[in-house]
This record gives structure tokens, sequence and C-alpha cells, in this order.
């Protein structure tokens, strides 16, 4: 038995078993649970088995669509290790979460979450189309179920149905994708190599553009990424860390397997990923930090982080395209190493940050404050998560962003002409996110955790020590550690992936080019060892007191003179209010003795308002013609149906040399 | 070893910069100013005092000015001295030396913020929006540099064949060397961004997150932005007084000199010009930064 059977066996049986026992609770949650950890384990042994260069392949069920097989190989095995890493510290997290809330954790919560690793991973490793289609869509619909756990808030509705709407979206353009390839004469089964469209009704561009709005939309790629915000805010943490870290992932593999099938990538397709990108990217952040409910920070820096992965892929495919090898190679290195990196680092912030949410009662940051003392653990561990989705040097989120530059700038020295232009055009969008960045994460960080408490409540927050919370946690933020000295292991397991994008590719050359990433890991040891080397010197040799802030001379400083999580990024908002246009509600002060002043501002997501929610309304408009058609009685039902039969026995038996 | 005495040469004279250009100003506006040592002894002065932490603050306080200091010392390590190769240079080290000085900005600012106080907020905030327009601007520089010189380390990016790069294209090179001029203002908190002799706090940028720390931490807080400032100084140097071949003492001289140079030039523009009022530093730095795309496109042609 393989290990792909065997994760499907302790998925599907787990979930089935945790199901028929569903009326005692705790046995079915242990159920699910265990069997989700089983079979994550299984998942991450057939991924290991795969990465270093074995293609598994199983023959399946022959059906009119061809056989309906599995075929896992190093570039889809990538992509099993988040759903394997992440699911299996969510499975763990979820329990104890609930618990947090002050709700009992139930079972449905925890065999939904296994069956949504299951179909994740089913889209990840079918061989055939339709197969690949039935994934996408069982995923969309069990991860909303998931999505609207909390579905007695309205906002939560409505994040579902966006959600479910967008997903639907995705999928129909991926049904009229796989059509066209296989009309074209490629077979229903899932491209491994470039297919020849010659006998295509449509162009490929348009296949592009179809593949583009279908894997794109769920890989959040910028003007397709509004479902996500409200989404990944509503769902439980531990499954806004999946969706965040993988779910959005699969849409990338999508992208990565179907892009390059159409035949030889033109320049403009490149270019227009990396320039989707580049706005995804800058677009991404700055709405994060104009954000106040740090769920929404979170899933607004995962449109971010999957810009600047559709920026690599954009410049992998446009070197590639080139004859630029090496400039590929490096590229594709950054974009699958930047999958696991923000799935890791994405990942340890949603879990910490939802568990401290959970404590405090509130994901408003305005409501946070000074948790960093009375929740030690969990800060630290999002202090952690904040360092490394930044990118600062000695985390393991430095090693990705670095590759990908060193690509943009070998780029620039040997592409030619426009291609340079692009180069240029991502080094901007990397280096504003980058920048931008840092203020994003100081605002979580110093807003949430550092200062006076800005609630009664973050005031009386009590440490967290359910080991199903402290687990997970505690294994990603030393993930973020240790993997900066694995780089170069890490580097040569994805290196098979790269080389089925990249024939040829020098992968020989990014080991050494990535040789002195390793060293690295001296900075965290070096900044710890001064830090504790300082204390000890400053304790002993001199008087060390405490006393209120200094504050300008003012000796009672209050909670509420801290500067605000929206007031600390205002410089750059303000900046950038043409395109945010955040609504504003203000009550200055009136009179001489003013009771009451108050000033709130709110940056909604106006391609959703603006964009598609009237777009979607006409739409609904126009067809709501035929809405009058479906009377809801059977017998009009059945009369329809004995309609289309005549129809068709009419066009069947039609005589022929009869006109039609 | 040259390298090691280059950058030794930076961090001892780190300190006599700031004094160089107050100096100068002082001199522009018909004062006697004070020493050129008094950097030295007010970081003398500090070492050995007490110290004292606000109450609400945590680790984070205690740990920012030896991160602050750090990242500066590991950036600087990156730069290469007059004409010779770094101490540590690998192909790629630009981004290490961008991560460091944003390590070194989440490290400050955090520690600010750690403090509850609404006065060390308003610096933090007005640091991290420098630092989102700045990054761009240098990251272009970095870009246009190794378009020019072909290389890939900053030891090549600032190192001899910026010298015949002067020759060929001289005009991308004097827009990156501007722009980076005016990268040192921001990035050194000097004047028209910042003020470092303001006495009120509602004016200050980067002084203000300091208000807190004392004693030592303060004398690693004020060090630590000295290297900021002679690292740039030392880039700027690089570039606009490019050597190859020097021997270690040549070498070392010219850095010296270039760095009093560059001082100089600082406290000329401090004492010619108003401070820039809060709004105009993006627009500050996105022309900086559209200078040094300038320069990237002559080069694209």
């Amino acid at each position: 038995m393989s290990w792909l059977d065997a994760a499907a066996l302790s998925w599907a049986g787990g979930a089935a078993l945790a199901w028929l026992v569903r009326s005692r609770r705790s046995a079915s949650l242990w159920i699910a649970v265990l069997t989700t950890l089983l079979g994550a384990a299984a998942l991450a042994g057939a991924a290991f088995q795969a990465l270093p260069g074995a293609t598994l392949v199983r023959e399946g069920l022959a059906t009119p669509f061809g056989p309906m097989g599995l075929r896992l190989d190093p570039l889809a095995a990538v992509f099993l290790v988040p759903i394997a890493l992440v699911g299996a510290l969510g499975a763990m997290f979820g329990p104890a979460y609930a618990r947090l809330g002050h709700g009992a954790p139930g079972g449905p919560g925890a065999i939904a979450f296994e069956l949504l690793l299951a179909t994740l991973a089913l889209v990840v490793v079918g061989a055939n189309m339709v197969l690949l289609l039935v994934g996408w869509e069982l995923m969309t619909i069990v991860s909303w179920c998931l999505v609207s756990s909390d579905h007695r808030h309205p906002e939560v509705r409505a994040a579902g149905v966006n959600y479910l709407v967008a997903g639907h979206g995705s999928g129909g353009a991926l049904a009229l994708l796989f059509v066209f390839l296989a009309q074209a004469g490629g077979g229903w089964s899932v491209p491994v190599h470039p297919l020849s469209l010659a006998g295509s009704a449509w162009p490929p561009a348009a296949l592009f553009a179809l593949a583009l709005v279908g894997f794109g939309t769920k890989a959040a790629v910028a003007p397709f990424h509004v479902w996500l915000p409200d989404a990944h805010a509503a769902a439980p943490s531990h499954v806004s860390a999946l969706m965040s870290g993988v779910l959005v992932t699969l849409g990338f593999y999508g992208l990565v397997r179907f892009v390059p099938a159409l035949g030889p990538v033109p320049a403009a397709w490149s270019m227009i990923l990396i320039l989707l990108g580049g706005l995804g990217a800058c677009g991404g952040v700055v709405m994060a930090l104009s954000q106040s409910d740090v769920k929404r920070v979170l899933a607004y820096s995962t449109v971010e982080h999957a810009g600047l992965v559709t920026l690599g892929l954009g410049t992998a495919l446009l070197a590639l395209t080139s004859g630029q090898p090496l400039v590929a190679t490096l590229a594709f290195s950054a974009a699958l190493l930047h999958v696991w990196n923000h799935a890791i680092a994405k990942g340890l912030l949603f879990l910490s940050g939802g568990a401290i949410a959970q404590r405090v009662g509130s994901r408003d940051l305005e409501r946070w404050g000074g948790l960093l003392r009375r929740l030690p653990l969990l800060g630290t561990t999002l202090l952690i998560g904040a360092a490394a989705l930044v990118g600062l040097p000695g985390t393991h989120g430095f090693a990705s962003e670095w590759l990908l530059l060193l690509s943009l700038f070998r780029g620039s020295q040997s592409l030619v002409g426009l291609d340079r232009l692009a180069m240029l055009l991502g080094v901007v969008a990397i280096a504003f996110t980058a920048g931008t960045s840092v203020g994003c994460f100081v605002r979580i960080a110093g807003v949430g955790l550092l200062g006076h408490p800005r609630s009664a409540a973050a005031a009386r927050a009590e440490p967290v020590r359910a080991a199903g919370i402290v687990v997970p946690v505690v294994t990603l933020a030393g993930a973020c550690f240790a993997l900066v000295v694995l780089i170069r292991p890490l580097l040569a397991l994805l290196g098979p992936a790269v080389a089925e994008l990249v024939p040829g590719a020098p992968l020989a050359s990014v080991q050494r080019l990535a040789a002195p990433l390793p060293w690295l890991i001296v900075l965290p040891l070096a900044a710890l060892a001064s830090v504790l080397l300082q204390r000890a010197w400053l304790e002993r040799s001199r008087p060390v007191r405490e006393s209120v802030t200094w504050d300008c001379g003012y000796a009672r400083p209050e909670p509420s003179m801290q500067y605000t999580a929206s007031s600390l990024s205002q410089p750059v908002t303000r900046v950038l209010q043409p395109a945010l246009r955040s609504a504003v509600r203000w009550t200055p002060p009136a009179g001489l003795w003013p009771p009451a002043m108050a000033w709130e501002s709110r940056t909604p997501e106006r391609a959703l308002a603006e964009v598609y929610r009237p777009a979607f309304l006409r739409l609904a408009a126009l067809l709501g013609f035929f809405r009058r058609f479906q009377e809801g009685r059977l017998v009009v039902y059945l009369r329809y149906v004995g309609l289309a039969l005549l129809a068709l026995l009419v066009w069947f038996f039609w005589p022929p040399g009869m006109p039609r | 070893m040259s390298s090691g005495l280059g950058f030794a040469l930076l961090l001892v004279l780190a300190p006599l910069l700031p004094a160089v250009a107050a100096r100068t100003v002082a001199v522009l506006t018909g004062r006697r100013g004070a020493g050129l040592l008094q950097p030295y002894r007010d970081l003398r002065r500090l070492l050995g005092k007490g110290v004292v932490y606000g109450a609400v603050t945590t680790w984070i306080f205690r740990a920012a000015p030896v991160l602050w200091l750090l990242s500066a010392i590991g950036a600087a390590a990156l730069v290469p001295p007059a004409g010779h190769a770094a101490l540590v240079r690998f192909p790629g080290d630009p981004f290490l030396f961008t991560g460091l000085l944003a390590l070194g900005r989440f490290a400050l600012t955090l520690g600010a913020l750690d403090t509850g106080s609404s006065f060390e907020g308003m610096g933090a905030s007005r640091e991290l929006q420098i630092g989102s327009f700045a990054e761009p601007a240098l990251f272009v520089a970095l870009f246009t540099l190794a378009l020019a010189t072909r290389g890939s380390s900053m030891s090549e990016l600032f190192g001899a064949p910026v010298g015949a790069a002067w020759l060929t294209v001289g005009a991308s090179l004097a827009m990156v060397t501007l722009s980076l001029g005016m990268l040192l203002l921001a990035e050194a908190a000097r004047g028209p961004i910042d003020d470092p002799t303001t006495h009120l706090e509602l004016t200050m940028i980067h002084e203000v997150m300091a208000l807190d720390h004392s004693g030592p931490d303060l004398a690693l807080i004020l060090y630590g932005s000295a290297v900021r400032f002679a690292l740039f100084g030392a880039l700027l140097v690089d570039l606009a007084w490019p050597a190859g071949g020097l021997s270690d003492l040549a070498a070392t001289a010219r850095l010296g000199l270039g760095l009093v140079a560059v001082a100089v030039l600082v406290g000329i523009v401090e004492s010619s010009m108003a401070r820039l009022r809060l709004l105009r530093i993006p627009q500050y730095l996105v022309s900086a930064g559209i200078l040094a795309s300038l320069g990237a496109l002559l080069l694209l042609r």
C-alpha cells in the first residue's frame, strides 16, 4: 500500500467513523483529529518519496473522460508538503482554539477540516482534468462550510456567499479551460508537457485568460482577490491558516501546471503575470496597513505574498522564453520556496494571532496592547512570525525574497529590451512591499503586543497553556529559524520540481549562490548573545531602576494617549488616499467643554463594492428573466424534460436532405 | 588586510561625522560650536551612567538598542572601503544590506512603541513612513549600479568597476549618486528631513524614539545612528570618488577624507535650507527614487 492510499484511507475512514459516532462528542473529535494527523503523516511520506525526483502513477477507474488516475511528481509534491504540515498542526490547534473561545469543540468542524485536507490533496495529485475539477469544487464547498462556521453572524454569512461565488466563478472558468484543452486533442489527462494546441478552436491567449481567472481567483492574484479578506477574517483561525498558507497556493499549482502547458509562453503573458504580481504585492501591503482587524491585516498580507509568488512565476517564464535558464531557475526556486516559507510564517501568525484574539475577545488591534507581558509565549511567536514574514535576515523568510531579488537583478543584466523594464518594475514593487510590510508588522506587534493594554480584556488576558496551541506555534516558530540553516537541503529538495519547468536547470549554480545563506543564522544567535551579555553587564555594573515612562514630563500616561494602529500608519495611508479612499467618520469637539469626540476610519475593499458587486447585480437582473421558468412544481419540470426530449428526437430523426 | 582596516576605520570614525556636520553648521552660522571629539565624550559619559526603564516596557525595549547597533555594524561589514573588497561579500549581498537596515528599523520602532508613550509612537510612525518610501529608492539605486557595473555584490557595485563606469555611463552614475545623497539625509536622520538638534519633541523623528532610553542603551543608539551615517557616507565616497588598487594607507586616507567631506557637505545642506514639512518627506523620497529610476532608464535604452 502506498503512502497516498494510507492518507486517503485514514482521512476518508476517519471522517466516516467520526461522523458515525458524532453523538458522542469527544470520541468523535478524538477520532477525527487523530486520523487527520495520521493521514497528514502519510501524505508527508508520499511527498518526500516524490520530491527527490520520483513520479508515482496510479491508473484509476476507466471512464468516458479517460482513467481517473492519480499522479504524484516532484512539482505536485512541493504543494503537498504545506498541506501535511499546516493540516496536521491546524488539526491539533482546532479543538483547543474552540475551548479558548469558551465553546465546546465539535466533531463536525474537525471532520470538515479532515475532508478539506483530503480534497486539497486530491487537487494536487489528480491526473485527470475532470477529477481535478471535482476536487476543486469539493475543496470550495468544504472550505465554504468551514468559513461559515460562525454562521450566526451576518457578516460571516456574507463572506461565505462571496467566497462561494468566487469559488464557482473560478470553477466555471476551469471547466471551460479543461473542455477546450481536451477538445484541442490533448485528452483529459492533466498536462505535464507542453501541449500542441493546433486543433484548438480558441487561441492560446483565451486559454491563458481562462487559466488566469480560474486559478488566479483561488491564488488571490490581484484583481481576483476580493473574496479573500472577508473569508479569512470570518473563518476560525486554523482554517484561515490552512486557506491562506495552503489553499491559495493550489491556485499557483494550477498556474504552474497549465500555463507552461499551453505551449511556448509569449513574453506578454509573463509581463501580465509580473504586472499583476507587482500590483497585488503593493496593493495587498497597503490595504494590510489600513486595516485594524488583525485577521484582515494577515489576509491582505496573503494577497501581498501571492503577488510576490506571481511575480516570481512571471519572471521565471519570461527568462525561460528568452533562454536564460539561470534566471528562470532562480526565480522559480524563489517562487516555490516562497510558497513553503509563506505557509509556515502565515500559519504561525494566524495561529498565534487567532489564539490571542480568542483570549482578548476581539480581533481589533485597538483593543489589544500590552499582551507580550500577559501572553509571553504567544506574543513571542507572533513576533517571530512577523519578522519571518517581513523577510528580515536571520529568519527563513529572507531566503526566498533574496532569491527573487537576485533573479530580477540577474535578469536585468542578461535579458534584453523591454524585458529589463519588467525587472525594474518588479524590483520597485518588491522594495515598496518590503519597506511597507516592516511598518505593517511593527504595527501588529507594536500596537497589539506592546505598550499599555488598550482594553480591560487585554489587561486581564490569561496565559495560554493548552498543548494543542503551544505545540503548533512553537513548532512553526522553531521552523522559522531551523530552515535558515537547512536552506541548501531545502533548495536541493525543490530541485527536481524546478527542473520540471526549466529543462536542464543549473541547480548547482543555485546551490553555489545560496552557499552563504545558512550563515545568516549567526544573526539571531549573535543578537541573542549580545542582548544577554549586555543585560548581564548592565545588571552587574550599575543601578538599574524602573520608573514611569518619561513622556515629556507628563507623569500619568494613559493607555488612551498611546498612538493607535490607525494613527501609526497614517503618514503612509494618508499619502495613498487617492487609491485607498478610506471612509472617515469624525465627530469634532464642539463648545467650550466638549463632551465627546470620535474619529473612525474604515478602508473597505473598493474593487468589491464598486466593480464586482454592481457587475454581479447587473448580471442577476439580466438573468432574472429565466427565473420565471423556475416554477418549483414537479409537473412543470417534467413538462420541460418532455419538451427537451421531443426537441432532441426531432433533431436526431430529421430526414436527411431536408433543410433544418 | 585592508578590508578589515576599512571596516575598523568606519566604526572608529563614525561618531566624528555628526560632530563635523554640527561644527560646519556652527561655523556657517557664526558660532564656535562644540569640539570635534564631543560625541566620543558623550558616549563615554553615557556608558558610565545608570539605567532607568519605563515600567510598561518589556524585553523588546531592552533588546532594541543592541539590535539597532548590531544591524548597523553588520551592514557596515558589507560596505567596500575605497576600492577594496568589503569584509563580508557574496553575490546578492546588497539584499542583505537592505535587510539589515530594515531589521534596525524594525527593532528601533518596536522599542519605541514598547514605552506606550504617544511621543515615541509618533516617532515610530514617521520613521516607518520613511522606510516605506526610502526602500524603493535604495533598491532602484542598487539596481542601476548593478546595470552599470554588471556586478551583484556590494563590493562590485561600489568597488573598482565604478571608476570605469563613470567614463561610459556617467550621467546614470551622477543621478544615482545624487539619489543616494538624498537617501543619506533621510536614513541618517539629518536635515532637511530630520533635525538632530531640535529640542521640541513634536518636530523630532529619530531622536524622539530614543527619549526613554538612558545610559549605555542611549549610547548604543547614538553610536548605531552614527554608524548608519558613516556607512551611507562610505557608499557615497565609493561612488563619487572611485578608486582601485590603492595601497592600504592611501585607501584609508581616502576613506577618512571622503567621510569628513560628506559630513561637511551635510552640514552645509543643513545650514542652508529649512526643514521640510513632514508632508513633503514622501515627495522628497519619491523624487530620490525617480532620480535613480531615470539613471536606470538611461541604461535600459
